[in-house]
This record gives structure tokens, C-alpha cells and sequence, in this order.
């Protein structure tokens, strides 16, 4: 993805310029459908990493894992489909390029950091009434969709990121376990992502009409 | 001295405020369509059109037309000419500011 660069806004007219280039960046967003499914897929994930826990069903577990590597995709293609009725019909069409290898290596990367990071945090923060793992993955996660927040031009995704965070501390302060901690981490970012993405889908069909013409 | 040359000019077919609009909008996606580009620019559909054939003449955005369904849908992509056309512009632009304070 663009870094949108404000280097050019001493030149008159550059501040459109550069507000039409964060619009377009920030277009997949317009609607809110890539927030709803994206956020029914992981909270979808968390409840079944929650449930595996309550219920000692180690099979769910493994369920949350698939969810997570199948929602996705699947997912990708119900906004497409949803897109194309809804959206591109009243205020167009944006395609994106896919991202380049190196951007994908470099979140591969950073995940695995991550995720490699949890373990000796955890072992450190043993004994501690602080889940340290739980508070970890709610901070990456919020700090992901904050930086999303400023690469789009949507302010709400701050808003979501804010409440994760603080979601994530409540959790981790409470003692909660690991599996169940993110569990309900996620459950509490899937919804807060469906919420946000409902609201933003009711302003938009509310505010762009389909044209009587359908003529594009 | 900033070693700007004063008496070179910006490339003329990007430097329209239209065009400037529609091919700032390519240059961070991969295509947009016409009633993207219609929205962004706030130009009527006939204007549009000579606008972006312009661009295309000049090599620096591609078109193509196909149909959604029964609907029509007319893409524009930027090509490699045409990214490095209005990096070009940018840097003259640049240029100009640094040069001027």
C-alpha cells in the first residue's frame, strides 16, 4: 500500500490532491462491509477459542485455527460479492493492487516476532496477576488497526483500536487465562468491528442513493 | 542556488487540475472507473471523457471497457509512462517550491 505523502500541500490545490489519494486508499473502507465480515470471522475465531476453554473441547480450538485461516478468504469474497450489489453501483469502483512479496514477508515477519515474543514475556510476567500474553496480542492488534486508522483516513478504526486496548488491559488485569484472554479479545474486537461496520454501512446506503441510471 | 530551471515548464497534459485529479487517484490504486474518477474530479461525464482520453493519447493511462452484468463499466489504469510522468511532475513541483521558499 501507498504511504500518502503531505509534501506537496504548499502547492495550491495539493490538499485536494492529496485528500482525493487518501479517499482512494481508504475506498475499501467506505462502506463498511470489509469491517462486518472481517470482524464476523474474528469473532467468530474468538468464540470458538473462548467456548474450547468453558467447554473442554479441545476440537474447538482447532476449529478457531481453521476459522481463522479460511475466514479470510472466504470472507474476501462475500465483500466482493456484497461490493458489487451495493457499492460499486452507487459510487464506483477502486481496484487494488495485491500486495507485493515483500510486504507480505515483512507482516509475516513482524507476526512471528510477535508471536515469538509472547512466550518469554509470558515466563517473565509468571506469577504476576497480569496476563501478559493476553495484553501483548489485544496491544499488537490495536496497534494494527490504528496504523490502518492513519494509512485510511478513518477515524473510527482509532476508536476501535482504543476500546481493544482497553478491552485487552481489563482482561489481562482480571487474571484471565491465555487461551480464554484472547478468546474473548478477539470476540471483543470481532464485534467492535461488526458494530463499527454496521453503523458505517447505515450513513453510507443512507447517504449515496443508487442512481436511477444505472449506467457506469 | 537550487539549481531549479525556471525557464522549464510542468508537463502540460498532467498539469490541467483534472487531469492532475484523476491521475493522482492512479497513481495509489491499481484502476478506478468512471464513476469513481466522476465523483473524485466533480466534472460531468462528457468532460470526464475528453479528459481522460487526453490522458490516454498521451500514453499515460490505459482504458477498457467491459460490462458488468447488462451495466457498462469503463476502467482507467495508469501505466508505467504515465507513473513516471507524474512522479516527474512531482519532483518539478518540488523543485519549484524549494527553489522559491
Amino acid at each position: 500500500m501507498f504511504v500518502v505523502r503531505d509534501d506537496m500541500d504548499g502547492v495550491s490545490g495539493m490538499n485536494d490532491i492529496t485528500a482525493a489519494q487518501r479517499r482512494a486508499k481508504g475506498y475499501w473502507f467506505v462502506d463498511g462491509v470489509a469491517e462486518m465480515a472481517g470482524g464476523t470471522a474474528i469473532l467468530l475465531c474468538g468464540a470458538l477459542l473462548w467456548a474450547a476453554v468453558v467447554t473442554g473441547t479441545e476440537w474447538l480450538g482447532m476449529a478457531a485455527i481453521a476459522v481463522l485461516i479460511a475466514g479470510f478468504p472466504v470472507s474476501a469474497w462475500i465483500v466482493r460479492t456484497v461490493k458489487g450489489r451495493i457499492t460499486y453501483p452507487r459510487t464506483g469502483y477502486v481496484g487494488y493492487p495485491s500486495p507485493s512479496r515483500a510486504r507480505m514477508f515483512a507482516a509475516g515477519a513482524i507476526g512471528f516476532v510477535v508471536a515469538g515474543l509472547l512466550v518469554p514475556i509470558q515466563v517473565a510476567a509468571r506469577g504476576g496477576e497480569v496476563s501478559a500474553v493476553v495484553l501483548v496480542t489485544g496491544a499488537a492488534i490495536a496497534a494494527s488497526t490504528a496504523l490502518r486508522a492513519w494509512r485510511t483516513g478513518a477515524p473510527r478504526f482509532y476508536v476501535v483500536a482504543a476500546a481493544l486496548f482497553v478491552a485487552a488491559g481489563i482482561l489481562a488485569s482480571n487474571g484471565t487465562g491465555i487461551q480464554e484472554g484472547i478468546g474473548l479479545t478477539l470476540g471483543f474486537y470481532g464485534a467492535t468491528l461488526m458494530a463499527s461496520g454496521t453503523l458505517t454501512l447505515m450513513h453510507y446506503l443512507r447517504t449515496n442513493r443508487l442512481p436511477e441510471a444505472a449506467s457506469r | 542556488m537550487s539549481g531549479f530551471a525556471f525557464d522549464s515548464d510542468p508537463d502540460r497534459v498532467i498539469h490541467e487540475p483534472a487531469r492532475l485529479k484523476v491521475m493522482s487517484v492512479l497513481a495509489v490504486v491499481e484502476s478506478a472507473d468512471f464513476v469513481y474518477l466522476q465523483r473524485e474530479t466533480g466534472l460531468t461525464g462528457g468532460n470526464l471523457s475528453v479528459q481522460l482520453t487526453r490522458l490516454e493519447e498521451a500514453g499515460y493511462i490505459t482504458i477498457v471497457k467491459s460490462f458488468v452484468g447488462k451495466v457498462p463499466r469503463t476502467l482507467a489504469s495508469i501505466t508505467p509512462v504515465g507513473s513516471a510522468a507524474f512522479a516527474a511532475y512531482r519532483r518539478y513541483l518540488q523543485g519549484l517550491l524549494g527553489a522559491t521558499g
